[in-house]
């Protein structure tokens, strides 16, 4: 059964989170209307398990109730990876996306990131600079609300909007203290969390709990903060539970429309619109691309240059932790905080001349510091009885946790691909994603070892066993970039400055997919910077009557 | 470790035992009729699915031996046996690597366990070790998220709702 609606509406969104989110807001705002198409439905945060203690879950699991389920299964949509080298892919289907429960790190990027290819000369240069994206950090920072310190760096740019910082736990503290004995900063860490109430939004209680979803919405999420104040305008449309395959193309070449799958009952329907914006997340917009083939499109929409799909980057990161002496045997105080850490280490390895044998670099966040629930690093520590449990015991206040994040570089072997895949339950072919990291990636593990094993052991850290050069499993940053690139370069990017497809006028990439290198950082604040800047180009277009 | 990743396996855990709850692909997670009250019997009696009597009863003073009664509860008081007999994944080679381990346990006096238990921890690389840390990450898995291991032993206090958030006071922590 196939539905069609003739309705031509001014723009559609595909995707909620993030970047689909910012665009839907903005452009409403600007008296512009929007269909998004989500692939979900909204989650009820009253019924979130913010505040559900840790032996209280097998009783409710009991009782037949259940936490909302942010995470999309594989068994619902698979995608294909090497079982020998995964990729680990973590996708959220429903109103705003992964922003529901994401990091909330907010780092703005700096010209050290931006410069990073036409410095080095590894793949195409970032069409855009500091300066160009500066203003727009300011607004979202304004808008969000982001928490943070004045002690920027060049490596990180500060913000005159940000609100408070939470005081650092002792353990951040003793970080901090150890980390400056060896020459290294360790500054406030940059949070999309409300340390005082901002723009009607609730503050942060501290409960810790923000994994598990916000039950006040106190920090960020798409949803609250972008899509409820766009429907206010009356001119957003959210289609629920929209599993969006394929971008339609008209004659002339343009983007004519979406065809999408009802997530339940499978049924087809079509939407038609003047314009396209694509804002799934990084894998699942390179999916829909891809499987836009056309005549005109064989390779898939706006792929003339065959780099869609291509170019997949994450990060490469990995966990290390010890026990501060000075917390040993102390009494145990709530570490809870803002959820994650008070704190980061900018990157720092391009100052002073040092010397290195790879390229780019590595930042830290420093998340499970403290008396936090769920210590399973006691199991690694030895033995078993009466002594052991004291052990535990005295050093559940004193946990120092460490995890660096490295740039990975853009390869054009990392990649996605539709080609000869499985089809999913809609019948349209899944992802396949190949990626590893290189040479490269290894120096830069080595070097971020040196520098973890350097802070813990001016801290007089007792360090938890771990194996140098170990990393985690790619893809668990949950920060994919670079399978829809913008730059100057049309031959070599799919995307120019403004997030526009070279090739389709009509069609905007603007998650993640769109950057042209991946950074240390967390990518969310420059994902919603440069989706407000898109879609006010896009806007201004519109205007001009040009798309 | 990752505590966005703890949330993700306990969620991974309860999205299993949610679909056994309730399987219709439109069931709302988060949607329940007004006036239903959540039906939670803390006294539910404990039953088991997995484990027999006899290793049932090796496991239960196993995991005692791993964390014994103190000053605060030990892994019985807590129930750790019954946790770990609940989470036993429906996976052939780890319900075997649980009975293969357990076997050896059932049929000694419990000093002859303890010895047992005691040799095991102290060599390298056998499956006797092995057996030992499966049980002991198990056992520490599930004590520290109960509340007689987490509140009670450990002394968190945590997930409640703060005006503010003090953070650390003492200046000699300072950089």
């Amino acid at each position: 059964m196939q539905i069609k609606s003739e309705q031509k509406h001014d723009v559609i969104v595909i995707g909620s989170g993030a970047a689909g989110g910012m665009v839907a807001w903005n452009l409403t705002r600007k008296g512009i209307s929007v269909l998004t198409l989500d692939a979900g439905t909204r989650f009820n945060r009253a019924k979130f398990w913010s505040h559900v203690k840790p032996w209280e879950v097998r009783d409710k699991l009991a009782a037949g109730q259940r936490p909302p389920e942010f995470y999309l299964s594989t068994k619902e949509q698979p995608y294909i990876t090497d079982p020998k080298n995964p990729f680990e892919l973590m996708r959220v289907w429903g109103r705003g996306g992964k922003t529901n429960v994401w990091g909330r790190v907010a780092l703005r990027y700096s010209d050290v990131d931006f410069e990073g290819p036409a410095r080095d000369g590894w793949e195409i240069p970032w069409p855009i600079r500091y300066k160009d994206i500066a203003s727009y950090y300011d607004k979202v920072d304004q808008l969000i609300g982001v928490c943070g310190g004045d002690d920027d760096q060049d490596s990180l740019p500060g913000s005159k909007f940000h609100l408070p910082p939470p005081a650092p736990r002792c353990g951040e503290r003793l970080f901090q203290k150890a980390a400056k004995g060896v020459g290294v900063s360790i500054v406030s860490g940059r949070r999309a969390v409300l340390t005082r109430p901002h723009n009607g939004h609730n503050a942060c209680h501290y409960c810790g709990a923000c994994g598990k979803g916000c039950d006040v919405a106190a920090f960020f999420n798409s949803s609250d903060y972008l899509l409820e104040p766009a429907f206010k305008t009356g001119r957003l449309q959210i289609m629920d539970n929209a599993v969006v395959a394929r971008i339609l193309v008209d004659e002339r070449g343009l983007a004519s429309g979406v065809q999408y799958f009802d997530r339940y009952s499978k049924e087809e329907h079509k939407v038609y619109g003047r314009r396209v914006v694509v804002a799934a997340s990084c894998i699942d917009s390179t999916r829909i691309l891809l499987n836009s083939k056309s005549d005109r499109y064989p390779n898939g929409i706006g792929n003339s240059s065959d780099v869609i799909g291509r170019y997949l980057t994450e990060q490469v990161r990995f966990h290390i932790q010890g026990f501060a002496p000075e917390l040993i045997g102390t009494a145990v105080r709530n570490d809870d905080g803002i959820g994650g850490e008070h704190i980061y280490m900018p990157r720092f390895n391009h100052r002073d001349g040092r010397k290195r044998d790879y390229l780019r670099g590595y930042g830290s966040q420093f998340w499970f510091t403290g008396a936090q629930p769920g210590p399973s690093w006691a199991k690694q520590l030895p033995g078993f009885g009466a002594e052991f449990k004291a052990s535990v015991k005295k050093r559940f206040p004193a946990l120092l946790s460490m995890h660096p994040y490295g740039e990975v570089l853009p390869r054009r072997e990392n990649r996605v691909t539709v080609d000869g895949t499985p089809l999913d339950q809609y019948g349209v072919p899944v992802a396949k994603i190949e990626y590893n990291i290189g040479e490269n990636e290894r120096k830069m593990v080595d070097e971020m070892y040196t520098t973890a094993e350097a802070i813990f052991h001016a801290a007089k850290a007792e360090m938890l066993p771990y194996q140098r050069g170990r990393t985690d499993v790619l893809g668990s940053a949950i920060h994919e970039h670079g399978t829809c690139r913008m730059g100057d370069d049309r031959k070599r990017s799919a995307l120019n400055k403004y997030n526009q497809m070279h090739d389709v006028k009509n069609v905007f990439v603007a998650d993640g997919s769109s950057f042209t290198t991946a950074s240390e950082k967390n990518p969310t604040l420059t994902i919603l910077a440069l989706a407000w800047r898109a879609s006010d180009y896009l806007a201004e277009e519109i205007r001009a009557g040009r798309v | 470790m990752n505590s966005r990743r703890h949330t993700l396996i306990q969620l991974a855990g309860a999205a299993v035992a949610a679909a056994q709850v309730n399987s219709h692909p439109h069931a709302d997670a988060t949607t329940q009729q007004p006036g239903d009250k959540p039906k939670i019997d803390p006294k539910r009696p404990r039953q088991r699915q997995f484990f027999n009597d006899e290793e049932f009863e090796a496991l239960e003073t196993l995991t005692e031996f791993i964390i014994p009664r103190t000053d605060t509860p030990g892994a019985k008081d807590a129930g750790v046996a019954y946790l770990i007999d609940e989470r036993v994944p429906r996976i052939d080679r780890i319900r075997s690597l649980w009975r293969e381990g357990l076997v050896h346990y059932t049929k000694l006096s419990n000093p002859q366990r303890l010895e047992l238990l005691t040799a095991a921890s102290e060599e390298n690389g056998t499956p006797a070790r092995r057996f030992f840390d499966l049980l002991k990450g198990a056992t520490v898995d599930a004590y520290y998220e109960t509340k007689e291991g987490l509140a009670e032993e450990l002394g968190w206090h945590g997930n409640v709702a703060l005006t503010e958030f003090e953070g650390c006071t003492h200046p000699e922590h300072q950089a």
